[in-house]
């Protein structure tokens, strides 16, 4: 563990340089995504489009909320993101509305199909995918478009702090050992079980918060084995929470109720907390947030108390 | 073959059945092991948790998927005995896209009434499926089996639609509904069996019963009646008894494929047309085959679950496909 | 008062707005075997599915053994009456034995198990249709005329009073066929009721004792075979000629259709044919099949041209037995003749018996009448008379009577006036 912790370290210490460097030698506004596709812009756009709903939570932190024509359906973060033009919903966009649209930059994301992606381009429009794996892609995401923009200076304070609070949650977890790493089952939902395995942002925060994934030898999202849980016996676990699905959170009722549960040990010391989904999901300006939350959740004795405000109200 | 032959026979099919059920009970990890199987005589020197995952998860599991099976396929040699046709499954009548629009509904809608919201409204959705298409194929007093199967093919598309636009709108729910609809035995507890137990106890008895009469069918519903057979009656029971049977296996467990088609095929092949022991056999079969379905997807990519009804189709269509190359009767 | 094994009173039934039987009455007697015929169409298969439930009349009532069928549950129904239909073409698996069992349902409460009196029941039913041999052979390995059989001791094994039968032996070969009339004869014995629906005429009239005409949905006639089973009845319900035999083994009637031969409505020339000893009987149906109407004199009784002429219906002037010609019998021929447009004299042998046809042929030709003869006639090797028949045709060669070298020739001939 303590190799990857280096390494990690390592990373982002040359990345935090290399986009130093990016800064300052390249004239035009001019970045490569993570299709390889580079672009180049004369000036910085006025009119942009987001494809996701991370990619709106970017723009607005950036302060470029008066510069986005177009957002999607599930772009809800913040309030006055409802707000604004709607192109469609992720994966289903309305090319023409694009059009009409006249963007001058438009931001892709990895649930963004193919095909859409490959049209736009044919269409001659100014389009940039984000796509980011780890904490660390996410912050390089936001420095890109920082610099697409031609905000670098003022991103650069969100950036910078991005990148202090990661690395203050980093050095205190990693002087966590082994054994204190408490097991974590993060559920997503009950019928089936669906849970996040590695090469998810959620095994990132886990880890990095000083936790074990319980499902740490899964790839990907995955269901998982009813009884493996109980095997495991994590001693945290941590619920998503839809917004304004039900009036009950059913998977919290799930996880707190369904007898076959009551024998874990998360179950027993009542260390079951809500996680608002979209926080959790959307590679964006709050990750390090969330990694914030997990944090306190996993080790308050370091990070404090976790406060979720549903929770609190409940 | 003999009468003996075949009880003989049927004994076999049941020893199985009791050995694959014990045989799951030691199932976990990805593997068997001989001491799961045997803490299972001493449950009092047990730790909580594996006192939970035996009696909790491993046992209703697995007599959920043996009550589906034993439906499914029960269900499946009924009905091909009443429509004296070899291409009909459980969900000819158009009982599983029914379950499965309910399921989209429950979840799109956002509704919930616990944990029952999904089975219930999949239960509710699946027989007012079958109602419709019962009623729709009805002409007086008869019921023409040949207008109710192109009634339930026109239902099953209309509803196949209405699934994809409930997938399309789902969101981030496709998963949920992808999952359910594929079928599985994840989240069996001792709640769904206790639902489900009556209406197999009440069930599969009154099937039972008609046994003989189905036999009649194979003469054709003109001779069957002459011979004081009720058919229309006999008809309505039937399908009444079945459609109830399915829609509660699809409304806990989803959409199992196969199963309620291939078995009874298989049946035939071996014991023959007497449902005297067709209908027992392909139930006693079809309950192992599904256990076994169900162990697979639990051990094959463990500590992932696959889900079950994707593997019974993956098993049943080769040996479909091999069972009409053999074709040696006139089905 | 006898009472009835089937009754049917004022029995109405269409088929939305087409009528199928209309105002069907009768009675049968218990132990009848009766034999439904009737053109296509004239509701017989209909009738079979009122009596035995599987259709609703539309007014009227079914009494079988005394009662009303609308008090009978499905069951008892099916324990009075059992049913066999045309075909099966089933490829069942299921071993004859079972498959008979089946009949054995009108008699079974739903759990009640199979017992002594099922057993001795379809065993009983093997051996009648003499099946016995296919007991636990699958159904479906069966000759169609076998699959039959036993789909009678299927029926057998519902211990009915009735059996009715629709059309069960259409599509067997005559072996088959005479097998299953066989067993439904034996069976007359045993005091069943038989009602079979039978396209073969003659299957009718060797077996059953009773016969049924049905047209167009009405009962036309009803009787015993031997009183009503004749070739009038039988013409007028077919609208087809028929030549009726006896037949010499069973002595019943036996008809033979008159192929393509019709009822000639209006015959374009009437021929008046002097013939006999079997010379005659070939040109009757040549000139029946020309359209022509033929009367025919003067032959003897039991000569075989008598006896054709007779079952043709022709018109026929007959003497008495190895008699010579009367006076008597001479005039009225000649009356019946003088009716014709031609005389035709067929030729044949001449004696002193028959001599006097050609005294005959001379009056009429004295009378105006056309007369007509073969050139084979005026060989001398049929003439044994010593040369007066010779003589006597040479003379009305020499009246303007035409002589012509083929028959063909003669029925062209006609042909051509009959278009002047």
């Amino acid at each position: 563990m303590s190799k990857l912790r280096i390494i990690a370290i390592l990373t982002i210490l040359i990345l935090a340089f290399s986009s130093t460097i990016t800064i300052s030698f390249s004239q035009p506004l001019s970045a490569t995504d993570a299709t390889g596709f580079t672009l180049s812009l004369s000036q910085p756009p006025n009119r942009i489009i987001s494809l996701a709903p991370g990619n709106t939570e970017i723009l607005f932190a950036l302060g470029l909320n008066d510069k986005i024509v177009g957002v999607t359906t599930y772009c809800d973060e913040p309030i006055e993101a409802l707000k604004k033009e709607k192109i469609g919903n992720v994966t289903e966009i309305d090319l023409e509305k694009i059009l009409t649209l006249q963007p001058d930059l438009i931001l892709a994301s990895s649930l963004t199909p193919e095909e859409t992606v490959a049209r736009l381009h044919e269409l001659s429009l100014p389009v940039f995918t984000l796509k980011s794996d780890t904490i660390e892609e996410v912050i390089e995401d936001i420095t890109k478009v920082a610099v697409l923009s031609g905000v670098e200076i003022s991103g650069s304070n969100l950036i910078k702090t991005m990148k202090d609070q990661l690395k203050k949650i980093n050095d205190l977890s990693q002087s966590i050992p082994d054994y204190q790493k408490p097991l974590v089952f993060h559920i997503i939902w009950h019928d089936p079980i669906w849970t996040a395995g590695n090469s998810t942002f959620i095994n990132e925060f886990i880890t990095l918060a000083g936790g074990k994934n319980l499902a740490e030898d899964i790839q990907g999202y995955s269901t998982i084995d009813f009884e493996e849980i109980l095997k495991r016996n994590p001693s945290i676990i941590t619920v998503i929470e839809n917004h304004g699905k039900n009036e009950e959170n059913q998977l919290y009722q799930f996880v707190t109720t369904d007898n076959r549960l009551q024998t874990v040990a998360a179950i027993k010391n009542n260390q079951v907390y809500l996680i608002d989904s979209n926080l959790v999901s959307r590679p964006g300006p709050r990750v390090v947030s969330a990694l914030q939350y997990f944090a306190q959740i996993i080790h308050p004795e370091i990070f404090g108390e976790y406060q979720n405000q549903e929770i609190n109200s409940k | 073959m003999k009468i003996i032959k075949k009880k003989q026979i049927i004994i076999v099919l049941i020893v199985i059945l009791v050995l694959s059920m014990v045989f799951s009970l030691g199932i976990g990890g990805g593997r068997f092991q001989i001491s799961d199987l045997l803490s299972f005589l001493q449950p009092s020197s047990l730790l909580p948790t594996e006192k939970t995952i035996l009696f909790e998860i491993r046992l209703p599991r697995l007599i959920l998927s043996v009550l589906v099976g034993a439906a499914l396929s029960l269900s499946g040699a009924v009905l091909q005995g009443l429509f004296q046709n070899p291409l009909v499954d459980p969900y000819v009548l158009g009982i599983s896209s029914g379950g499965a629009v309910g399921a989209i509904v429950a979840i799109l809608s956002g509704i919930s009434l616990g944990f029952i919201t999904l089975p219930l409204f999949s239960f509710l959705f699946a027989l007012a499926t079958t109602f419709l298409v019962l009623r729709l194929g009805q002409m007086g007093h008869k019921m023409p089996l040949e207008i109710m199967l192109l009634a339930g093919v026109a239902i099953g598309f209309f509803f196949s639609a209405l699934i994809s636009l409930g997938m399309f709108l789902a969101g981030e729910n496709l998963h949920q509904m992808v999952f359910w609809i594929m079928g599985g035995f994840w989240n069996s507890s001792w709640n769904k069996v206790y639902t489900l137990l009556p209406f197999f106890l009440i069930g599969f008895p009154i099937i039972f019963s008609y046994s003989r009469e189905l036999n009649t069918f194979l003469l054709g519903e003109k001779v069957a009646e002459s011979m004081g057979v009720e058919v229309e009656k006999t008809k309505k029971i039937l399908l009444i008894v079945t459609s109830l049977l399915v829609a509660a296996s699809v409304s806990v467990s989803g959409v199992i494929g196969f199963v309620g088609l291939v078995v009874p095929h298989i049946i035939r092949i071996i014991i023959g047309e007497d449902h005297r022991q067709l209908l027992p056999a392909s139930l006693f079969l079809g309950s192992s085959v599904l256990l076994w379905a169900d162990i697979f997807s639990r051990t094959l990519l463990h500590p992932v679950e696959l889900p079950v009804g994707v593997l019974t189709s993956l098993m049943g269509a080769p040996f479909f496909i091999y069972l009409l190359r053999r074709k040696k009767k006139g089905w | 008062m006898v009472s009835f094994s089937l009754s049917v009173k004022n029995l109405f039934f269409s088929y939305g707005d087409r009528k199928v039987l209309h105002n069907v009455n009768f009675n049968i007697q218990k132990g009848d075997f009766v034999g439904i015929l009737g053109p296509n169409g004239s509701g017989k298969s209909t009738l079979l599915h009122l009596l035995s439930g599987l259709l609703m009349p539309d007014t009227g009532s079914i009494f079988i053994s005394g009662k009303n069928t609308q008090e009978l549950s499905r069951k008892n129904w099916s324990q009075e009456i059992a049913i066999v239909f045309q075909e099966t073409n089933l490829n069942l698996d299921l071993e004859c034995y079972d498959v008979i069992m089946m009949g054995r349902f009108p008699h079974w409460r739903r759990w009640q198990k199979e017992n002594q009196q099922d057993i001795d029941s379809v065993l009983n039913a093997l051996q009648i249709t003499n099946t016995q041999q296919f007991a636990n052979r699958p159904f479906r390995e069966l000759s169609g005329g076998e699959k039959q059989r036993v789909m009678i001791a299927r029926a057998l094994a519902q211990e009915p009073n009735i059996l009715l039968l629709d059309e069960p032996t259409s599509h067997l070969d005559i072996l088959h066929q005479l097998d299953i009339m066989r067993i439904l004869f034996l069976l007359q014995k045993k005091d069943i009721t038989i009602l079979g629906v039978f396209h073969d005429i003659n299957l009718v009239s060797q077996f059953c004792n009773q016969v049924m005409f049905l047209k167009k949905g009405v009962i036309v006639h009803r009787g015993l075979v031997g009183k009503s089973l004749h070739a009038p009845q039988v013409e007028e319900l077919f609208d087809v000629e028929f030549l009726e035999e006896i037949h010499p083994y069973s002595l019943r009637p036996f008809f033979m259709p008159l192929g393509i031969v019709k009822k000639i409505e209006s015959p374009s020339a009437s021929i008046h044919l002097i013939c006999g000893g079997g010379s005659g009987s070939n040109f009757m149906k040549e000139f029946l099949e020309a359209g022509f109407s033929v009367s025919v004199g003067i032959v003897n009784q039991f000569d075989s041209d008598q006896e054709m002429a007779s079952k043709l219906g022709i018109p026929v002037m007959i003497e008495k037995p190895f008699s010579p010609i009367s006076d008597d019998n001479f005039q009225k021929a000649i009356n019946l003749a003088a009716q014709s447009d031609y005389i035709f004299i067929a030729p044949g042998y001449w004696g002193r018996g028959n001599l006097k046809n050609l005294d005959l042929a001379i009056s009429l030709q004295e009378r105006g009448k056309k007369i007509f003869f073969l050139q084979d006639s005026l060989d001398r090797n049929w003439d044994y008379t010593e040369g007066l028949a010779i003589n006597k045709l040479n003379l009305l060669a020499q009246h303007h009577a035409e002589v012509f070298s083929s028959f063909t020739e003669l029925i062209d001939r006609i042909k051509k006036d009959c278009l002047k």
